[in-house]
């Protein structure tokens, strides 16, 4: 298991590339929908939880899922093993390849990397919103609420507007409270 | 000497690195400013590096600015220290709080709260390729500098009020740029459909964005060729 662990996380680490959101459709192919180590309410739940945190998401993924899989030996071995790979190409990099960039190959590369990524990333929240909205009791909150912070968020991204992710998940979290509250209102427990 | 402060200098920003990539990247650039041997050119160069490399921005930042100041072990220490506070947090997290989330209020909280996080990841994600669409074209144009052959015939074919000017060569640099675009999105989806016929299983995310990088390679070298010779024909 704990070899299982570094392998894939090692595998996860190699293959993210633009930032933690490419590695979350990695990561939900990986864990969820190959090795079903956790469900989809538990993942986008950590993404919330590690969006509200500091530090890489990637680095908060390992942590969690190894953690979930053989306690503290696995949490270790899965963040370790999901910073490896960048530890080496960079340390490559950075001592032999500064030109890196300059290469057309590798700018070329990069161009079809970035499509492909944001495919895989526009591919992960649509299965994730499908399987959302088809175990909801209402389904057009659902749909409601994710388009509506699909449509901010997008207009923040391209508009460089200057306000921080983790205000908006915040105020998803403030919001998901106070319509918990009002629907158990009558609850004591 | 130098290790201590590595480890302190990254510690602090792994933990203050609220929001991911973005949030560390300032935090890094004044780190760097701490240690004489990382310039401002080599800085800007590392966060470009960064960013197209594999694995989170903040961890290869750290990584390199840890090996330009002390090799191997530097690199490693950096690294470990910046990843440290997200790891701690989140396996306190997980002990103290995995029942919690469990409850009937929680669940219901979190299932609010969850549509909103996947709005999220879909506009990034769709605001990642709008980001190829859009502002890559300035980068665009930069390079077509570099491809004067084909404009200067493109120009003197054009039978509107222009002289070879920017906006043309512009125009089909851009075009040049749009075309690749939409055709390795489309070999993308082509290949996933494909794969899924015929394997019965949807196509890995891995696998994907290798596809992605063959692509890349495949028309950027024989793909301008290509085109070149498509704009030839066009002109008969």
């Amino acid at each position: 298991m704990i070899l299982e662990l570094f392998t894939t996380f090692f595998k996860i680490g190699l293959f993210t590339f633009g930032g933690g959101y490419g590695m979350i459709s990695i990561v939900k192919d990986e864990c969820i929908d190959k090795k079903n180590w956790i469900t989809n309410d538990e993942f986008v739940n950590l993404i919330a939880v590690a969006e509200s945190t500091p530090g890489p998401i990637a680095v908060n993924m390992a942590t969690y899922v190894g953690y979930k899989k053989s306690k503290i030996m696995g949490a270790i071995v899965a963040t370790l093993g999901v910073v490896l790979p960048s530890l080496i190409i960079i340390y490559i990099i950075a001592t032999y390849l500064k030109d890196f960039l300059k290469y057309k190959v590798v700018a070329n590369a990069f161009f079809g990397i970035r499509i492909a990524v944001a495919i895989i990333i526009i591919r992960a929240a649509y299965n994730l919103i499908k399987s959302e909205v088809k175990k909801s009791d209402n389904k057009p909150l659902i749909i409601f609420l994710f388009s509506i912070f699909t449509i901010i968020f997008f207009a923040i991204e391209i508009y460089d507007i200057n306000i921080s992710s983790v205000v908006l998940i915040f105020s998803a979290i403030a919001l998901g409270i106070i319509l918990s509250l009002v629907r158990y209102r009558n609850d004591i427990h | 000497m130098i290790y201590i402060k590595l480890i302190i200098d990254f510690f602090m920003v792994g933990i203050l690195s609220f929001g991911g990539a973005y949030a560390a990247i300032p935090l890094i650039k004044d780190v760097a400013t701490h240690y004489d041997v990382i310039t401002d050119e080599l800085l800007v160069d590392f966060i470009a590096i960064s960013e197209s490399t594999p694995g989170p921005v903040a961890v290869n930042l750290a990584t390199f600015v840890g090996t330009e100041v002390a090799g191997i072990p530097g690199a490693i220490i950096a690294t470990l220290a910046e990843i440290l506070p997200a790891f701690v947090i989140i396996l306190v997290f997980t002990i103290c709080f995995s029942d919690m989330l469990k409850k009937k209020r929680v669940s219901y909280a979190l299932s609010i709260i969850r549509p909103c996080i996947v709005g999220l990841i879909m506009a990034v994600g769709i605001g990642l390729y709008y980001k190829q669409l859009v502002p890559n074209l300035i980068k665009y144009i930069d390079l077509s500098k570099y491809m004067k052959p084909i404009s200067k015939k493109l120009a003197v074919d054009i039978p509107v009020d222009v002289n070879f000017n920017a906006l043309v060569y512009e125009q089909y640099g851009y075009f040049i740029y749009i075309f690749k675009l939409l055709v390795i999105t489309i070999l993308i989806f082509v290949s996933a459909i494909l794969y899924k016929r015929v394997s019965k299983k949807k196509m890995s995310a891995i696998k994907i964005i290798i596809l992605g990088a063959i692509l890349g390679i495949l028309l950027g070298g024989y793909g301008e060729k290509g085109l070149e010779y498509l704009a030839e024909l066009a002109k008969y």
